[in-house]
């Protein structure tokens, strides 16, 4: 059993094509996931946004309009991470000379009524528009909204302002603390969650299903309804198990191998945060090599041809992945809803996996149950008893 | 001892019986050679008798004991060389001995042993670290020979050894073969090329449809047919060629005769002294000849015989 297990550990390790698909394609396949998606997580931090704020006597005659400006850049109203990077000038002609040194969205003046107004550097913006313009838009607009609103109280019902309950309440509503909020913001991860994490956890995933072809190629050549190798193999005089149940342990050791591989490639290479919870995703991944090589093995005994074999069973999968979408089409692909479902995603999206896929999960479990089985009928009925003509 | 005996084998898939009622005896020390056409059931035979194949009916037993699929013990004493290359194309040569010989012999030293013996045996010395690909065919072929005698088995069975191989290399297989009977070895041989099992084999069976048609050692299955010498007699340049062939076709010992440019081609009756009678009959009508071949029928001529002439798949 042990020049079994090293014959075909030796067999396996040494087939090109076999370690082109299983090892080489899915680190390429990290690769370019790293390349498209490792700044996913930047695109959506809102990162301070610098401004030119004139502060001429306009400025200066609006102190509430200049409280907003101070509290927005402040580090302590904000928890760290403050809206604006004001840089105060002036007069507008400055301002204007500061922009062309393109870091600023554009800058805030107030006119002589007091009304605030943004001029958009057009250089920091495309078709699209600029998000971080939009952001200062919004604000502004938040601004006039609100000096409206008191503007109008004052107008309908001056004595109102003469009533300090009222005052205070005033000031809640309009946030001069900031400590009012009418949601409540709270955390039930373990860690910040991660929209690229999910895109990783589909690598992974997808190199433990590529895996399988080293069960695959290691069946095709041990079984013998299976090749001219394999029906010389199982005349051996050796039993089926003493036979298989090495080169199995093989398949999927190697499996497990060059997954790990894959994993650490990202984790260590890249510094793609798996939010401390590496030791979870090894072992989910030995399961995945192990279901892997379980499916490669019944691909492998099917009594046709080790080429069509090799392109039927990814076939296949690309049939059932394409099913599953299809009925749900919030979700994932399954080898990701396999890991994430397992691990390590995020508790909210998890809730979300397990009740939209509902269904689904079924679907899957029904068919890897039925690929099982169908394997462990086809081992006990093939071996010596139906070799093809 | 009967170190072969299949007795009534039926074989069907679906509608096409592959062996019907088919019987074998193979005696111990014989090297013992199956022919037929294509489709005619010989690998069939083989993949039953190695358990490969499930039967319809019928009993096989190796070594006098009834073979089963689960007969790990009989199966440890029989050597398999296959017709399509069988090894490992990431292995080199010595590993791939090494692996088909663990299969039967567990113990290391022993092993290594007998893997550096059938190295010897088919002449791979250099070739230990090459792997199959980087080998000929004639090389190919013999290390598939190495991986199937490696662990000495008391019964080996060659499906067509020799196929695609040269001159050279064939001729080293044969003389192989023989060395291994010699050895001890029991061997069944199946081949297409007539020459190599008159050449190597003691009995030989002639099978067709799944039905064995005649078995018997090569003059036995020469002497069961009423074919003789085939003769070729060189006219010279002043016989009438027309005259001579309605002559020789008048002869009673000559069963075909055909004119090609000057050559009188005759396949005689069997019998002794076709030879000098044809040319009796030709010095008496005073037609003078040149050269004359003559030879004894071959095991081609009898297996046309016993199978027919018309193309197989």
């Amino acid at each position: 059993m042990l020049t079994t297990f090293v014959t075909t550990l030796k067999t396996l390790v040494r087939n090109r094509e076999v370690l082109l698909w299983a090892v080489a394609f899915p680190l390429v396949l990290s690769t370019l996931f790293v390349a498209m998606f490792s700044n996913l997580d930047e695109v959506h931090r809102l990162e301070p946004i610098p401004v030119v704020i004139v502060d001429d006597e306009n400025y200066q005659a609006v102190e509430a309009f200049a409280l907003m400006i101070e509290l927005l850049a402040s580090d302590e109203a904000n928890e760290g991470s403050p809206l604006l990077v004001p840089t105060f000038v002036a007069s507008e002609a400055a301002a204007l000379e500061a922009l062309e040194a393109e870091v600023y969205q554009g800058y805030i003046m107030l006119s002589k009524e007091g009304a605030p107004h943004f001029i958009m550097d057009p250089r920091r913006s495309n078709a699209l528009g600029n998000p971080s313009q939009t952001v200062i838009l919004m604000v502004l607009d938040q601004y006039l909204q609100n000096t409206e609103i008191v503007n109008a109280f004052i107008q309908e019902n001056p004595a109102l302002f003469a009533d300090p309950s009222f005052l205070g309440k005033l000031d809640e509503l309009l946030g001069g603390n900031n400590e009012l909020s009418f949601t409540e913001r709270i955390s039930v991860t373990a860690n910040p969650p991660s929209g690229s994490l999910r895109y990783f956890y589909a690598v992974l995933a997808f190199s433990s299903i590529m895996m399988a072809t080293f069960a695959l190629v290691a069946v095709d050549t041990a079984l013998g309804n299976t090749s001219p190798l394999g029906a010389r193999r199982s005349v051996g005089g050796q039993s089926k198990i003493r036979l298989l149940a090495p080169t199995l342990t093989a398949a999927w050791l190697l499996s497990f191998g060059c997954v790990l591989v894959g994993f650490a490639y990202l984790r260590f290479v890249f510094g793609v945060d798996f939010g401390g919870k590496e030791a979870a995703v090894v072992l989910t991944l030995a399961v995945s090599a192990l279901a892997a090589t379980f499916l490669g093995a019944f691909f492998g005994s099917l009594s046709i041809p080790t080429g069509k074999k090799v392109v039927l069973w990814p076939l296949l999968h690309a049939c059932f992945r394409s099913l599953l979408d299809y009925t749900d089409p919030l979700a994932r692909t399954w080898e990701t809803w396999w890991l994430e479902s397992c691990l390590c995603s995020p508790p909210s999206i998890r809730c979300v996996r397990w009740q939209t896929p509902s269904s689904r999960s079924i679907t899957m479990t029904a068919t890897q149950s039925w690929l099982v089985t169908c394997w462990h009928y086809w081992l006990s009925q093939s071996s010596s008893l139906s070799l093809p003509r | 001892m009967n170190v072969v005996k299949v007795s009534n084998l039926v074989k069907r898939y679906k509608e096409l019986v592959a062996l019907d009622h088919f019987s074998l005896t193979i005696e111990q020390g014989e090297i013992f050679g199956l022919l037929g056409p294509n489709g005619s059931g010989k690998t069939t035979v083989i993949n039953c008798l190695l358990q490969l194949l499930t039967y319809d009916k019928g009993s096989i037993k190796l070594f006098g004991e009834d073979m089963k699929p689960s007969r790990y013990d009989l199966k440890r004493r029989i050597g398999i060389v296959p017709q399509n290359i069988a090894v490992f194309a990431q292995l080199t040569v010595y590993e791939n001995i090494d692996y088909f010989c663990s299969l039967y012999v567990g113990d290391k030293k022993e092993r290594k042993r007998l893997v550096e013996e059938a190295i010897e045996f088919v002449g791979l010395e250099d070739y230990q670290r090459f792997r199959p690909r980087k080998l000929s065919g004639g090389l190919i072929r013999r290390l598939n020979i190495a991986c199937g005698i490696a662990h000495k088995p008391e019964l080996i069975i060659f499906d067509e050894p020799t196929v695609a191989v040269d001159p050279q290399s064939r001729n080293s297989i044969l003389e192989g073969i023989q060395r291994l009977n010699r050895e001890g070895s029991t061997v069944v041989y199946t081949s297409h090329y007539m020459e190599e099992v008159e050449q190597i084999c003691t009995r030989i069976m002639i099978m067709d449809k799944g039905q064995a048609l005649a078995t018997g050692t090569n003059t036995e299955l020469k002497n069961m047919v009423d074919i003789g010498e085939r003769v070729e007699i060189e006219l010279s340049g002043e016989s009438d060629l027309t005259e001579a062939l309605q002559l020789v076709h008048g002869l009673p010992l000559v069963t075909s005769a055909s004119l090609e440019g000057t050559a009188l081609k005759l396949i005689c009756a069997r019998g002794a002294h076709s030879l000098s009678s044809v040319l009796g009959a030709l010095s008496e009508a005073s037609l003078t000849y040149g050269r004359v071949f003559s030879e004894p029928p071959t095991l081609n001529d009898v297996f046309l015989e016993i199978t027919g002439k018309e193309l197989r798949d």
